[in-house]
C-alpha cells in the first residue's frame, strides 16, 4: 500500500527511532491515528541501495490487534506504512 | 598458491534496480524482471535507446543500445521505464560496500560489474563455490537484486565465466575447464573482441575461440598486431593482472550528444562541435591532461557511424584548438550532405598538462596561446563557481545548449567523473 504516513516518534540518545502513534488518511478522507502498542523489531534494510528502517507494530484499532509495517527512509526522512501484515 | 577471483556481475543492472526498487520500496506487486519490460532514456528528445531489458524483453530480441522504435517493433508489449540515475547509483554504492564487506580486495570495474580478490579466504567462507553461493544470496537477501558470480583463476576468465548463463547463478571456468566450457563460443564472446576484430579474425577462418587460441601465434601477429596477441594469450586463458583497488586515470575524453533534430549544414554542425570541444576541454583541464589526438565521430539518420582523427605536432587542452581540428577533420569526414543524429568529439593519447612545445607552423601563436589558457581556465572557474549558465559564447546567444554532451545535471553522480 505505500501510503506517506505521519509520525510521533522518539529519537533516543543512543540513536534509535521508536515510533510511538501516526497518523494516515482513509479512503473517506478522514484522519484516522494510530497508536502503536508495541514495536516488534526494528530492522535496517537496503534494498534496492536505500537505506531505510523497517519496523513491525502492533497497534489495538477496531476492537482487534493489527500489525503493521511502517518504513522511515533514512535520507528523506519519511515514512510510509508498507503494508497491514494482520 | 593457485589465486581465486570473482566477477560479480548485476543481472541487467538498471532494469533489476528498478524492479526492485519499484516492489521492495514502493510496495508493486509486478516485478519488471518478469515482463518484457525495458529502462529507456528520454523519447521526446530522440535520445531514447535501450539502457537495459529483462530476459523476456531479450527473448524477443530486444539489445541494449537500439532505439526505442526499434524495440517496440520486435516487441510491441515491451513497457518502458524512464531511468532513476539517483536509484543506480546508490544500488551501485551498496552493492560495491558489501562486496569490500565480503573480499578482501575489490576493483569496481564499471556501475554494476567489479572483480574480487577471493584468495585465502577458504577457511572463512568454505569452497569458493560455497563462498560465491554465500555471496549471491546475502546481495539478494540484503539489496533485493540477482548477480551473476563467474569464479577462476584471473580477471579475465572470472569475466568469461560471470557470462555464462543468466541470471542469478553461479559459474566456474578454471584453467582446465576451458577446453569443454570456453572453446566451443563464438569468438564475438570473448572479451575485448568487437565487431571490427570479429570480422577480422572470420576472414581468418576463426569463428570460436578454441580455434583462435589454437591459432599460429605468428600468423595472428601478422594480421592483427599486437591486440591480436592478446586475444591469442586470452583464448588461451592467459591474462596478466592484478587488482586494481583505485580506478586507472582516463584514457581518454570524448563527449557525444544526439541532436533534436537532425543537422544538415557545417554552421549548425560547428556549433555543435564547439559546444562538445567546451565539455571535453574543461574535463581535460580539471584532470591537467591535453591529448594529440582528436577524433571527430558521426552517426548519420540511418544509424550509420564513422569516425575521423588526427594527431596533432603538440598536446593541447584549448578548447579553441580542439574546437579547430575538429572542424578541420569534420569537414574531411562529412559529405556535406548526410543528415547527422549525433555528434561526438574524443581526445586521447593523453599527456600530463604543462611544457608546450612551440613551433612555427601552429595555427595559434604562442603569445595567443597563453592568453587563450588562461581565459580557458578563467571561464573554467567561473563556470565552476556561478553555474554553467554564467557565460557562454556569442555563437551561443539565445541557443539552448552551450555546453553539449556528457550527463545532464540530475545525471552526474560521482560514479562516472562529472562533465
Amino acid at each position: 500500500m505505500n501510503l506517506q504516513i505521519e509520525v510521533i516518534s522518539v529519537f533516543a540518545a543512543d540513536g534509535t527511532i521508536t515510533p510511538l502513534r501516526f497518523r494516515m488518511e482513509d479512503e473517506a478522507h478522514c484522519l484516522q491515528t494510530v497508536i502503536i502498542s508495541q514495536v516488534v523489531c526494528a530492522t535496517p534494510i537496503q534494498y534496492a541501495g536505500i537505506d531505510a528502517i523497517q519496523y513491525l507494530c502492533k497497534a489495538h484499532t477496531d476492537d482487534r490487534e493489527r500489525l503493521f509495517e511502517l518504513r522511515f527512509t533514512v535520507r528523506t526522512h519519511r515514512w510510509t506504512l508498507f503494508r497491514v501484515v494482520y | 598458491m593457485e589465486r581465486v577471483i570473482f566477477h560479480v556481475d548485476v543481472n541487467s543492472a538498471f532494469l533489476s534496480w528498478t524492479a526492485t526498487y519499484r516492489i521492495k520500496v514502493l510496495g508493486e506487486t509486478l516485478d519488471l524482471r518478469e515482463i518484457p519490460s525495458a529502462v529507456a532514456g528520454d523519447r521526446e528528445n530522440r535520445q531514447g535507446v535501450i539502457l537495459a531489458k529483462s530476459q523476456p524483453a531479450k527473448k524477443c530480441g530486444v539489445k541494449t543500445g537500439e532505439p526505442i522504435f526499434q524495440a517496440l517493433k520486435k516487441c510491441p508489449e515491451l513497457t518502458i521505464v524512464p531511468p532513476d540515475y539517483a536509484l543506480y547509483v546508490e544500488a551501485s554504492r551498496h552493492f560495491t560496500a558489501l562486496l569490500r564487506q565480503f573480499a578482501p580486495v575489490v576493483e569496481q570495474y564499471s556501475i554494476d560489474e567489479a572483480w574480487a580478490d577471493m584468495t585465502g579466504t577458504e577457511g572463512l567462507y568454505g569452497s569458493p563455490v560455497a563462498a560465491a553461493e554465500m555471496l549471491r544470496q546475502k546481495i539478494y537477501d540484503e539489496l533485493g537484486f540477482t548477480v551473476n558470480i563467474g569464479i577462476s583463476t584471473n580477471k579475465l576468465l572470472a569475466k568469461m565465466a560471470g557470462d555464462f548463463e543468466k541470471p542469478n547463478k553461479v559459474h566456474t571456468l578454471y584453467p582446465w575447464e576451458m577446453e569443454k566450457k570456453l572453446w566451443p563460443l563464438p569468438v564475438r564472446e570473448l572479451f575485448m573482441v568487437g565487431p571490427a576484430t570479429e570480422k577480422k579474425l572470420h576472414l581468418l577462418g576463426i569463428e570460436t575461440i578454441g580455434q583462435l587460441a589454437q591459432a599460429d601465434p605468428k600468423l595472428i601477429r601478422q594480421k592483427l598486431y599486437k591486440p591480436g596477441l592478446a586475444l591469442w594469450n586470452s583464448a588461451n586463458g592467459r591474462y596478466s593482472d592484478t587488482l586494481l583497488p583505485v580506478p586507472e586515470d582516463n584514457k581518454g575524453y570524448g563527449n557525444a550528444t544526439t541532436l533534436p533534430a537532425d543537422v544538415t549544414d557545417a554552421a549548425q554542425a560547428y556549433r555543435v562541435l564547439l559546444s562538445l570541444c567546451e565539455t571535453v576541454g574543461t574535463r581535460m583541464r580539471r584532470d591537467n591532461k591535453s591529448a594529440r589526438c582528436i577524433a571527430v565521430s558521426l552517426r548519420t539518420k540511418n544509424f550509420v557511424n564513422f569516425s575521423h582523427q588526427t594527431t596533432l605536432a603538440n598536446a593541447t587542452d584549448s578548447t579553441e584548438e580542439l574546437f579547430r581540428h575538429a572542424c578541420r577533420i569534420f569537414d574531411e569526414a562529412w559529405d556535406g550532405e548526410t543528415p547527422l543524429r549525433q555528434l561526438g568529439v574524443q581526445a586521447t593519447m593523453l599527456e600530463e598538462r604543462g611544457l608546450r612545445q612551440y613551433d612555427l607552423f601552429s595555427v595559434i601563436s604562442a603569445e595567443d596561446y597563453e592568453r587563450k589558457a588562461k581565459l580557458d581556465n578563467t571561464v573554467d572557474d567561473l563556470r565552476e563557481k556561478y553555474g554553467e549558465g554564467i557565460l557562454r559564447r556569442a555563437r551561443f546567444v539565445g541557443a539552448e545548449v552551450v555546453l553539449a554532451g556528457g550527463l545532464s545535471k540530475e545525471r552526474r553522480t560521482g560514479i562516472t567523473k562529472p562533465v
